[in-house]
């Protein structure tokens, strides 16, 4: 008997009607007579069909493209790690090597991943959302591993034994390279589990699994979700949040939510599409009491009122988002913050260039060019521009280092957006203290999205003006 | 990057949010482009066209009211998706200067301002710098790179509301396959090419014969599709639509995933779509010489190009050659021809093994001598169906091969 890879999959063959109790996953596979099972389940099969003494060659690795066999051991420079990463990385390998280690933002989450990868030696494959954080991890790893570093995406489709690769062509690729690595690193994992790339993780063999994220799915909110992330991945084997490390190795930070008020213009309209809004949102909470932002999307677009309701919500985000009094207290902000280092985050594109071409202030938008905004990213970082304005760009994996404050003008993705993007100011420094300002339209939806968004990590200066 | 035409025939689907299809009772209902769209949609291509030298945004603010009113609402979002993709931008320059070069410039300058925050003194200087006259058009030639500032250069203008309708009816069904993880087509005639596109995208494909006729039923999946639904072969299955146009007769089936409902998606042959570029008569030229020489004997024998495929009894295999010469008199006296130019070994000896397997002993393997080692020649030398070429296949060694075969038979 003996089972191979097949395009994602493992089949088994050579069985020759003998009895014996097939490992759990195989299904019989009319079309090519054969049992088949999905990849991810590789080291469950191996190990059952050992322990039931069954003879097998194992043939999943014979024709997966060489990447360098030896593994990539002995080509790393060594790192110092903090106490809370060496402890993480203990409880990841007690777990059999699977699982997601939950760090904020700027706390070392890549330095873990390449110190696991080290130490384990094993050809890995690097997923990353982005083709900027694509060119970061490259980077980085560079600094750390003198072996040859394979990348997939941004135009790039070399294969070595450490292979950095985005989602999507990672996603284009799986078919041919699901058995070419014997370790998976998630960067960002909480974009997983929600079934749009889960296959990725389905159609590859390598046993060792480790997930990154600051914002894991909650099993309250979204339980399938972290459900799914746990087969795929692994359970959570260590989790801290930003306040377990603010002040030591987070710098500190004081919190300000500002509250601003709607002109009377604004205000009218507000009020008519808000009503509008609420009459359909509040029969969906009737008839579905737990859906998410899709399900809502999905029961509004099946009426003529809920496709109203979605046009009259996108003219209320659009009113919060460029309400008067918050660019008075914008001009006030960067006037008095002209110095330092400053992140401007908006809730769409639209603002971010009203603002850029008002204020003077370089946009870091997916318009810009990738090259353009590394290059930007590395003057602010040099520090000849310190005010960068964003949408979404900066929400999530880049490195902006030395940011001291950040002005939250509006977002649409709630807690999870919020976490991240408060993360990018709280690399620690000698003596920093961060400041965030929160502008908040009194009177209207935001109160409660700010509300939510505080509670999620429990900050304990609150203000207003 | 692929030619925009070649994208265009091989996949284009739509974007969900212009995925027109309603599930009815279990049933994909795709709102295709019809005649009665013809009107509206010549208005638009025209209207569209004249925003030639324009940007984009001055072309979205244009139509932007004008939907549900002039163009029928829920459709003519994909029309623009596709005219939208189908023209091209410059490339942003104005002013002479590269707007990412002024813009470095532009935010390097206001950051050492002493103004807070930076004034129009900075967007003086910068134009100074760069002999730009008005400080409104530092900003404007600072962003006109952006998509929606950049100038429509190239349009499709050759459009016309008939190709366009077509081209919509494709990119919806395409849309709709993608969210599918099998297909079943029915058809007859020039699968061929179907069932190579299918094996050429890694995916599994089942042939069988339909028993009350000649059409053959192939079921096109991906190994991950046993598992459940998934979307990872969605691509390589909506690739196929074009190729289906060039079937005589077709029907293909798929179970699609829209918006969280599953549904079952219907076309046959009819359904207006374009078909992909016509697929080329010969493989090689050898096979084109091959057709062209064998018109001596045309009086008595009939040359079919890709005949349907012969399954090999007893086995689950399908065998495509890649002609069949058949008696013109005497319809059951038919011959298959298959020209093997470029091999490896491995794929010779699985041909001559299938061969062999074969019952029916009409399958005629054309060999290129130039290639092949002593020892698999001699090995197919034994072989009484194997014709040995160098450079074109002789016709008249393959035509006495069948005259032999033929008597062979008859006694």
């Amino acid at each position: 008997m003996q089972f191979f890879y097949d395009r994602g999959t493992l089949v088994l063959s050579g069985l020759n009607d003998q009895a014996i109790d097939l490992p759990q996953g195989f299904i019989w596979d009319s079309r090519v007579q054969s049992y088949r099972a999905p990849a991810l389940l590789y080291h469950q099969i191996r190990k059952e069909l050992k322990t039931n003494q069954i003879q097998f060659d194992d043939l999943v690795h014979s024709n997966r493209p060489d990447v360098g066999r030896e593994g990539n051991s002995g080509k790393w420079r060594t790192t110092q790690l903090r106490p809370y990463q060496e402890t993480a990385i203990d409880l990841w390998e007690k777990n059999s090597c699977q699982g997601i280690v939950v760090l904020p933002t700027g706390a070392g989450k890549t330095c873990l991943a390449l110190s696991v990868i080290a130490k384990t030696g094993k050809p890995t494959l690097c997923l990353v959302p982005t083709r900027a954080l694509l060119e970061q991890w490259h980077q980085e790893i560079r600094q750390r591993y003198c072996g040859p570093i394979g990348l997939l995406g941004d135009g790039s489709r070399t294969i070595e034994t450490i292979t950095v690769s985005t989602y999507e062509s990672a996603y284009r690729r799986v078919v041919d390279i699901g058995n070419t690595f014997d370790m998976i690193v998630v960067d960002e994992c909480h974009h997983f589990g929600c079934g749009i790339r889960d296959e990725i993780l389905k159609m590859c063999t390598a046993g060792l699994r480790l997930g990154l994220t600051a914002t894991p799915p909650s099993s309250y909110s979204s339980g399938d979700v972290a459900n799914r992330l746990e087969c795929l991945i692994g359970p959570i084997v260590f989790e801290l949040s930003i306040e377990d490390l603010t002040g030591s190795y987070l710098a500190d930070y004081d919190y300000y939510t500002l509250h601003i008020d709607l002109t009377p213009e604004e205000k009218a309209h507000y009020q008519i599409d808000i009503e509008v809004y609420r009459v359909v949102f509040n029969s969906f909470r009737t008839s579905c009491p737990m859906g998410n932002y899709l399900d809502w999307v999905r029961f509004a677009s099946r009426s003529e009122e809920g496709r109203k309701a979605l046009t009259a919500f996108h003219r209320v985000k659009k009113i919060l988002a460029s309400a008067k009094e918050k660019f008075q207290i914008l001009n006030t902000l960067i006037s008095r913050h002209w110095d330092q280092k400053l992140l401007i985050f908006t809730a769409d594109t639209e603002t971010t260039y009203h603002i850029s071409k008002n204020y003077l202030i370089m946009p870091i938008t997916s318009e810009i060019g990738r090259k353009e905004r590394e290059a930007m990213i590395r003057s602010y970082r040099e520090g000849r521009i310190r005010t960068l304005v964003s949408c979404r760009v900066l929400n999530e994996g880049i490195d902006v280092p030395d940011a001291e404050v950040a002005i939250i003008m509006g977002g649409n993705h709630g807690t999870r957006e919020h976490i991240q993007r408060i993360g990018r100011i709280l690399r620690p420094k000698p003596g920093k203290r961060a400041i965030i300002y929160e502008l908040v339209c009194r009177g209207t939806i935001e109160v409660n999205q700010s509300k939510n968004r505080r509670r999620a990590f429990a900050s304990p200066i609150t203000s207003s003006l | 990057m692929l030619p925009q035409s070649l994208l265009l025939c091989n996949y284009y689907p739509t974007a969900p949010q212009h995925c027109n299809g309603q599930i009815v009772k279990w049933e994909i209902v795709p709102q295709y482009f019809t005649e009665r769209d013809y009107p509206w949609l010549s208005q638009l291509i025209e209207e569209y066209l004249r925003f030639k030298g324009q940007t984009r945004r001055r072309v979205v603010e244009h139509f932007r009211g004008k939907t549900g009113t002039i163009f029928e609402k829920k459709k003519c979002g994909l029309v623009f998706h596709l005219l939208h993709r189908m023209s091209e931008d410059d490339n942003g320059i104005k002013q002479g200067v590269k707007p990412s070069k002024l813009r470095a410039q532009l935010f390097e300058e206001a950051a050492t301002s002493v103004l807070r925050p930076a004034s129009s003194s900075v967007l003086s200087s910068i134009a100074r710098q760069n002999k730009i006259e008005s400080v409104t058009e530092v900003l404007e030639a600072a962003f006109s790179d952006l998509p929606l500032e950049r100038r429509l250069v190239k349009m499709p203008e050759s459009m016309t509301s008939q190709k366009m309708a077509l081209l919509c009816n494709l990119s919806l069904i395409q849309g709709i396959v993608s969210r599918s993880s099998q297909v079943e087509i029915k058809a007859f005639g020039s699968v061929r090419r179907v069932i190579r596109q299918a094996k050429l995208r890694k995916l599994l494909c089942q042939v069988e014969n339909q028993r009350s006729s000649d059409n053959l039923i192939i079921r096109v999946s991906g190994p991950l599709s046993l598992f459940g639904h998934t979307q990872i072969y969605g691509r390589s299955l909506a690739e196929l639509i074009p190729l289906l146009p060039w079937c005589e007769l077709f029907k293909l089936s798929a179970i699609c995933r829209i918006r969280g409902r599953d549904g079952l998606l219907q076309i046959k042959t009819g359904v207006s779509i374009p078909p992909a570029s016509e697929p080329k008569q010969f493989d090689s030229t050898t096979e084109a010489q091959f057709a062209i020489n064998f018109n001596p004997y045309m009086a008595d024998w009939e040359l079919i190009r890709e005949p349907e495929p012969i399954c090999l009894k007893g086995t689950n295999t399908l065998v495509f050659p890649d002609f069949m010469i058949r008696h013109r008199r005497n319809q059951k006296l038919k011959f298959f021809v298959e020209i093997i130019g470029f091999w490896t070994p491995e794929y010779l000896s699985r041909k001559t093994e299938q061969v062999k397997k074969m019952e029916i002993s009409n399958m005629i393997l054309c060999v290129d001598e130039v290639l092949i080692c002593e020892d698999s020649k001699a090995s197919l030398e034994l072989s009484n169906t194997v014709i040995f070429y160098k450079r074109k296949v002789k016709v008249a060694d393959v035509m006495s091969k069948i005259i032999q075969l033929s008597s062979n038979r008859f006694e």
